[in-house]
């Protein structure tokens, strides 16, 4: 993540920013959040979060422009706010590694909500659950999901589609069928898919194809309606 | 001449190719004692992995810097989320009129008669270098450690001995290799080279490659 | 613009598909002159030299061209055969071609021309310096084989005729399988075409004519004005036309039969480094020189000896560029 690519949001609008935040908001996130090493059962104060985190919004969007609100508390740019509830834990800090992030102008810290959204009209994050914006894995579509493309939308208007290929080619063939976290994963420090040696990364092709069925069409394969 | 020929070769495959009998006449246009092993690449099943390239090092022992198997991904084919690859294998296509065997002065490249294999006797080889020039196909290296020639030979010496697949078939994800004995009607490569639409590389040079390839829909094919 | 220039040079000597390497462009350079220098060799002892009496005693050998023939033929198979050997990979199982044969192999045809030429040229030139050679054994070989050499001697002149028109036709053979070697390669579009033996074979005459003028004229001092001299002289222009006749023909099948090898024509001649080399190099120097010199140069300034060197030079340079143009750039290309 470079500073100019962040860059080019610093002039939207606080409140359409991308956002970084937390999973744990539905169950299909908790499940992707036992992938990531939590424990269940310290739970989170869901609604509690919720309420700060879309006071904070509305106060946020009213006083649009400022950059921060009254009380901290409240502020969804302030990743404080949401981990007062969505904690993590010391190995897997809910901030890890878009953690650092700064970028705009105000050099402003990455926020939860730069990747997850505010959701719609502020109304969300409690009662209209499909509404923030839920990373998971492939294999954990379902009715309540974010479709692939809104959740790979988030990660694109900062990643440019031209990076992620000179990254890895493999970006390119599976940017309309897989979601960005069926692979990465952001709230640990390091991303599982970083310094792959080469043969673990063939291994992770491998691995993932030889569980598809055999008469797949991999070229038509689309993961948005669920089945092949 | 051999210009002559290529034009004789090539106007003849437009004339088969024109009353859409492509395979199976070219495929059993020679008649051989015994087996004869090919391989069929399905493009468009082939995901570009190279688990087949690893496999072959780690069977063959074939030293870092060479390699006797590659997997060549083409240029992505159209722009970010709609970008494709076709992936085209390099590898020894096992020719029946092989031109390796051709120019090799001491009859070192030969062509197994019982297999249709096309391998190297160390034993007699020089190290002229004509078969790594003379091969179309450009599959051939000199081994950096046996200071030969040295290309896929089906693991003929490996796996293929001990009555197992060539490592790159058994480590293919999506069964996208399939080898087998093109003489056998009835066996997995000659029941899809009659079926499906396949082609070979090169084949005008008149080489008879026993390399297949079915093409992936992604449109142009490599060279 | 330095650095840019120094890559071109690093591309035109390095590249994936390049197989052969320079090594062997030497190789048939060498091949070459010494198969035009047996050929020049037989054709001048044989018809050249009775033809206008300049054989003094009936020795051949007296002639400084011959004795030019007699030192650029050995020495020069010689050279290629230690540098083709140093070529391998396993320079020392080169014994290997000479205990297994391939009869479809132009390599292997071309092992044993070279090992029959070897005899052929060394029972050929031991009759030609048989009188140097007598006095050689006389003064420094045990009685044994004093005893023995008369007679084998005589029974080798018995074939003297029959081994000069072997010469003469291994010669031709050597000299085209420079270009059959390279012509069997179907990788590489430029050089699978049947004009490349015709082309090494003329260029390969060529050569010999020059070096054979060259040593013949400078070191073992012929006489310019001599007939055999003035032969020689006149036979550059019609083996350069031929050789020019040979490359514009090659060109032309490649454009002519277009795809792979019109693209292979086209990246040889067309720009960089190799068509440099072809434009300036090979045409330049090596064939309109020589031959703008010859018509245009006054008779007088003709029978000079610098003019000689200056003429053989040019004509030597040129084809050893075009070796080295045909090797590399023919395997810039590939089907």
């Amino acid at each position: 993540m470079n500073g100019s690519t962040l860059a080019k949001h610093s002039s939207r609008a606080p409140i359409s920013l991308p956002i970084l935040v937390t999973p744990g908001l539905t169950d299909a996130c908790k499940r992707v959040k036992k992938d990531y090493g939590h424990d269940e059962q310290k739970g989170y104060s869901m609604k509690g979060l919720v309420r700060i985190g879309w006071l904070a919004l509305i106060v946020f969007s009213l006083s649009s422009g400022t950059a921060h609100a009254a009380n901290p508390n409240k502020d969804v740019t302030n990743p404080e706010a949401c981990q007062s509830c969505h904690r993590g834990d010391s190995a897997h800090p809910m901030l890890g590694l878009h953690g650092g992030d700064r970028y705009g102008p105000t050099n402003q810290a990455a926020s939860c909500a730069d990747c997850h959204g505010v959701g719609e009209s502020g109304s969300l994050h409690e009662a209209e659950q499909t509404d923030i914006v839920r990373f998971t894995h492939m294999s954990e579509t379902n009715n309540l999901s974010t479709p692939l493309a809104q959740q790979n939308q988030a990660c694109l208007s900062c990643h440019l589609g031209t990076e992620l290929r000179t990254a890895h080619w493999t970006h390119d063939p599976h940017a309309n069928t897989l979601t960005c976290a069926s692979c990465h994963q952001l709230h640990p420090s390091n991303d599982p898919m970083r310094g792959l040696a080469k043969q673990t990364q063939t291994k992770q092709c491998v691995d993932c194809h030889s569980t598809l069925p055999n008469d797949i069409d991999i070229f038509n394969y689309s993961s948005s309606g669920g089945s092949p | 001449m051999s210009c002559s020929r290529r034009k004789f070769i090539a106007s003849g495959c437009a004339l088969v190719l024109g009353t859409g009998l492509a395979n199976i006449p070219l495929v059993q246009s020679m008649t051989i004692n015994g087996k004869r092993y090919a391989m069929l690449h399905d493009e468009s099943k082939c995901i570009g992995c190279t688990a087949c390239m690893d496999a072959c090092r780690e069977t063959n022992l074939v030293p870092e810097g060479v390699s006797r198997l590659e997997i060549i991904r083409s240029e992505p084919q159209g722009e970010y989320p709609d970008a494709n690859y076709s992936f085209f294998r390099k590898s020894c296509q096992h020719c029946d009129n092989p031109p390796c065997v051709e120019v090799c002065p001491s009859g070192a490249s030969f062509r197994d008669e019982e297999t249709g294999i096309v391998d190297v006797n160390p034993d007699k080889c020089v190290g002229c270098q004509y078969c790594v020039a003379a091969c179309p196909y450009q599959v051939r290296f000199i081994h950096p450690e046996k200071n030969t020639p040295d290309k896929c030979n089906f693991c003929r010496d490996t796996n293929l001995a001990q009555g197992k697949l060539p490592a790159c078939v058994s480590a293919c994800p999506t069964q996208a290799l399939i080898f087998g004995d093109a003489n056998d009607p009835a066996s997995a490569i000659s029941q899809q080279i009659a079926t499906k639409p396949t082609y070979r590389n090169k084949v005008p040079l008149g080489t008879d490659p026993q390399l297949f390839r079915i093409a992936d829909r992604n449109g142009d094919l490599p060279s | 613009m330095s650095t840019g220039i120094f890559d071109s040079v690093q591309h035109a000597f390095h590249f994936d598909s390049l197989v052969w390497h320079g090594p062997i462009a030497l190789y048939l350079f060498l091949l070459g002159l010494s198969a035009g220098a047996a050929m020049l060799a037989v054709v001048l002892k044989r018809w050249i030299l009775p033809r206008n009496n300049e054989t003094l005693n009936n020795r051949a050998s007296e002639n400084g061209l011959i004795r030019a023939t007699a030192i650029i033929a050995p020495a020069s198979i010689l050279l290629s055969l230690v540098i083709l050997i140093q070529h391998l990979t396993m320079p020392l199982t080169f014994w290997r071609l000479i205990i297994y044969y391939n009869f479809t192999s132009v390599m292997s045809i071309g092992v044993m021309l070279l090992q029959l030429y070897s005899v052929v040229l060394a029972l050929w030139m031991a009759l030609l310096f048989r009188h140097e050679l007598d006095q050689l054994i006389d003064r420094w070989m045990p009685g044994r084989i004093k005893n023995i050499y008369p007679r084998v001697m005589q029974s080798v002149a018995k074939f003297e005729n029959t081994l000069e028109w072997l010469l003469l036709g291994i010669a031709i053979s050597l000299g085209a399988y420079t270009g059959f070697l390279l012509a069997e390669l179907k990788t590489y579009p430029l050089l699978n075409n049947p004009i490349l033996p015709l082309l090494f074979f003329f260029s390969g005459l060529s050569s010999g004519v020059a070096g054979v003028m060259l040593l013949g004229v400078t070191v073992f001092k012929a006489r310019l004005d001599a007939a055999s001299t003035h032969w020689l002289h006149k036979l550059e222009r019609p083996v350069i036309l031929c050789e020019a006749l040979a490359l514009a023909a090659l060109f032309s099948l490649l454009f002519y039969i277009g795809g792979r090898s019109e693209v292979a024509a086209l990246a040889a001649i067309g720009g960089g480094f190799w068509s440099g080399v072809f434009w300036l190099g090979i045409v330049g120097l090596g064939l309109l020189t020589p031959l703008m010199l010859q018509t245009f140069t006054p008779a007088e300034a003709r029978q000079r000896v610098s003019f000689v060197v200056l003429l053989t030079s040019c004509s030597l340079s040129g084809v050893l560029m075009l070796r080295y143009f045909i090797l590399y750039a023919g395997q810039m290309t590939v089907y």
